[in-house]
């Protein structure tokens, strides 16, 4: 059965480095009274560097609003957040000052925004370099980071590019070169994968092992897309806010979701297929050989 | 890293991202700033219209009726006697005998409305400048403002009827006219005959080496004096009494179409980039540098659109002048200066709300799709 619990469920990984980012009892709701509504609530985790961290969960379960608090982008309501930065140096996210969070975002966090976020009005260096300016790079050595930067995700060919001239894919590829602008040790990735095909998806998925590898760094990835499985060292399933054990979900055979096995259900050929809702169970139920013969 | 070194132009990028939206934004503001300068214009041509006679009076003094302010919109009368108490007074090197009047004309095609002056052919008070011919010399000529002669079809040596009299064209002159009234000269003798008051006369223009003196004497004799200088003054209040108000209305509407104009466009911009914004903010870009991407947008569009403006000016002003010379439109550097001001206002006040709202704008956003 599914266990309900506030901490991140183990598994293994190689988790012997150091902590980067460690949540206690991170808290965010929404609304106050009865109209109050709990987004995540109390959850603690701990992100190791060179770790790829993949959260999963189904819509509105709290991955985006956790990803919006670990990028210092939204306030929690209660808990601490506490990063280490590339110097070594602990800050607690939750109560720096609203004025020291752009700084901290500028020289902590890389983002990945699910579609892509480019300025149009800027070339792909640009779109790169502009980052790079923030954290405050200036100058021809902003500009010489981004040229590295795209080449290191193959696009150097494509520098003077502006992204509605791109692919989604090369786009996808510019938006991580941008997040690298800073040389953040935490990537933050939010359904990375969601615009592209499978091809182009599973190369992206790479591409951040990679980066996690390579530099030591921390990648935080929500997302629905299995395929980030196989890249991930650790998979977390997020939902009604809390951390759930993975191991006591199971694959709705239609739509791919983790589930809980404890709502709509059918028995076939001697086994139970659990569903994510009414609407998928009548859609394995008219053709079932169509979602079981590629297997699970 | 390298601090102070030149970073990504953002403002620019985007300006130049849209050049349709640019240009039509930056047109927008220049029609705003050219509806604005040009009632400046406007105004400060009738100001010089109004006032063109009194400064080109070549008298230190003027002897009027008294109670007279302006010598056309008070048109009295004084004993002719005047001139020559006034040229006996100690002190008085020439006294000539001058009458101004709004009139209508009688002209073939039609009434025409015109400032009249009638004076002593050789004085002052005369045509200052002609284009063609000469000033009148005798009872049966005139001289006619260049623009008003082009108008009507007249030219020198035409023949004009004035108050029912026949008159012949002998001059054309340059620069003649007043606010919608164009001037036509004759001779004093020709003026008191039409208007059958051969013992008045309408004022007396004194030239003296020593005004004030010579004034306090004219004024013991029970005469009411006035300088170039107050009778310019007081056909300025006069002008402003009748335009002023509703000019200075004009203007403050359009400062204030100007200003929503330019907020409207700086706001739409603002709205339309408001993902990219975010998206920096995200990235860690603080509030101010946000915002001052917003306000320098403003102004480039505003700066952008002070530059349309002079040109458009320049072309109604063109297109004025052929269409419409009684309307002059005179730009000097005051005008010029209170529209850079104004425009300048209109840039800071149209950026505050974006600005504002870009304050508030949540970072997050940019974690929200398109």
């Amino acid at each position: 059965m599914t266990t309900a619990d506030h901490t991140a469920p183990e598994q293994p990984t190689g988790r012997d480095r150091p902590v980067t980012v460690a949540v206690r009892g991170l808290t965010k709701t929404y609304g106050h009274g009865a109209a109050e509504v709990a987004a995540v609530r109390e959850v603690d985790l701990d992100v190791h560097a060179g770790e790829v961290l993949l959260v999963m969960g189904p819509s509105g379960s709290g991955k985006t609003t956790l990803l919006l608090m670990l990028g210092a982008l939204l306030r929690p309501t209660a808990g601490s957040i506490v990063v280490t930065g590339r110097d070594r140096r602990r800050v607690e996210i939750a109560t720096t000052l609203e004025r020291e969070l752009p700084a901290l975002r500028a020289n902590t966090f890389g983002f990945i925004f699910q579609d892509y976020a480019l300025l149009d009005a800027l070339t792909a260096t640009e779109n790169i370099a502009v980052a790079a300016n923030i954290a405050g790079i200036k100058g021809t050595a902003a500009n010489r980071r981004a040229r590295a930067l795209l080449d290191r995700v193959g696009l150097a060919h494509r520098a003077a590019a502006r992204p509605s001239q791109m692919s989604g894919g090369e786009q996808q590829r510019v938006s991580v070169a941008r997040a690298l602008a800073n040389d953040p040790p935490v990537l933050l990735a939010d359904e990375p994968t969601a615009n592209l095909d499978a091809s182009r998806g599973r190369d992206l998925s790479r591409l951040l092992r990679q980066l996690a590898d390579e530099d030591d760094r921390s990648i935080v990835i929500v997302s629905h897309d299995n395929r980030l499985r196989e890249v991930a060292d650790r998979v977390l399933w997020l939902e009604d806010g809390r951390f759930k054990t993975l191991a006591g979900l199971v694959v709705d055979p239609v739509c791919r979701m983790q589930v809980e096995p404890t709502g709509p259900h059918v028995d076939w050929e001697g086994r139970t297929l659990w569903f994510c809702s009414e609407g998928c169970r009548t859609e394995f139920t008219a053709d079932p050989q169509r979602f079981v013969a590629g297997g699970d | 890293m390298s601090r102070g070194e030149r970073q990504v132009p953002v403002t620019r990028r985007l300006l130049a991202a849209r050049p349709v939206r640019t240009a039509a934004g930056a047109l927008g503001i220049g029609l705003a700033l050219m509806m604005m300068l040009l009632l400046n214009g406007l105004w400060t041509g009738v100001q010089q219209r109004v006032t063109v006679y009194d400064d080109h009076l070549a008298a230190d003094l003027v002897v009027v009726p008294a109670g007279t302010e302006s010598l056309f919109a008070d048109p009295g009368v004084l004993p002719a006697a005047t001139v020559t108490a006034v040229e006996a007074t100690d002190g008085v090197t020439g006294a000539w005998p001058i009458r101004t009047m709004y009139s209508i004309l009688e002209l073939p095609h039609g009434k025409a409305a015109v400032a009249a002056v009638a004076s002593e052919p050789g004085g002052p008070g005369g045509p200052w400048a002609l284009t063609a011919g000469r000033a009148p010399a005798t009872a049966d000529e005139v001289a006619l403002d260049a623009l008003f002669a082009d108008q009507h079809g007249l030219a020198v040596g035409d023949d004009m009827p004035m108050f029912g009299h026949p008159m012949r064209v002998v001059g054309l002159t340059d620069g003649t006219a007043m606010f919608m009234t164009p001037m036509v000269f004759t001779t004093s003798a020709a003026m008191t005959g039409m208007l059958g008051a051969g013992d008045t006369t309408g004022a007396v223009l004194v030239t003296t080496d020593t005004p004030g003196r010579v004034a306090d004497r004219l004024r013991d004799q029970g005469l009411t004096v006035r300088t170039p200088a107050q009778l310019r003054e007081a056909s300025l209040t006069l002008a402003t009494k009748i335009y002023g108000s509703p000019v200075k209305l004009m203007v403050s509407v359009a400062f204030a179409t100007g200003t929503l104009i330019v907020a409207l466009v700086a706001y739409t911009r603002v709205s339309e980039q408001q993902r990219d914004l975010g998206v920096l903010k995200a990235l860690g870009a603080a509030p101010g540098r946000v915002r001052r991407i917003a306000v320098a947008e403003t102004a480039a569009l505003t700066a952008a659109g002070a530059v349309a403006a002079v040109i458009l000016l320049l072309l109604t002003r063109e297109l004025l002048s052929w269409w419409r010379p009684a309307f002059p439109v005179v730009m000097t550097s005051a005008t010029l200066t209170r529209t850079a001001t104004a425009a300048a206002g209109m840039a800071l006040l149209a950026a505050w709300l974006p600005a504002h709202r870009l304050s508030r704008l949540d970072a997050a956003s940019a974690f929200r799709s398109r």
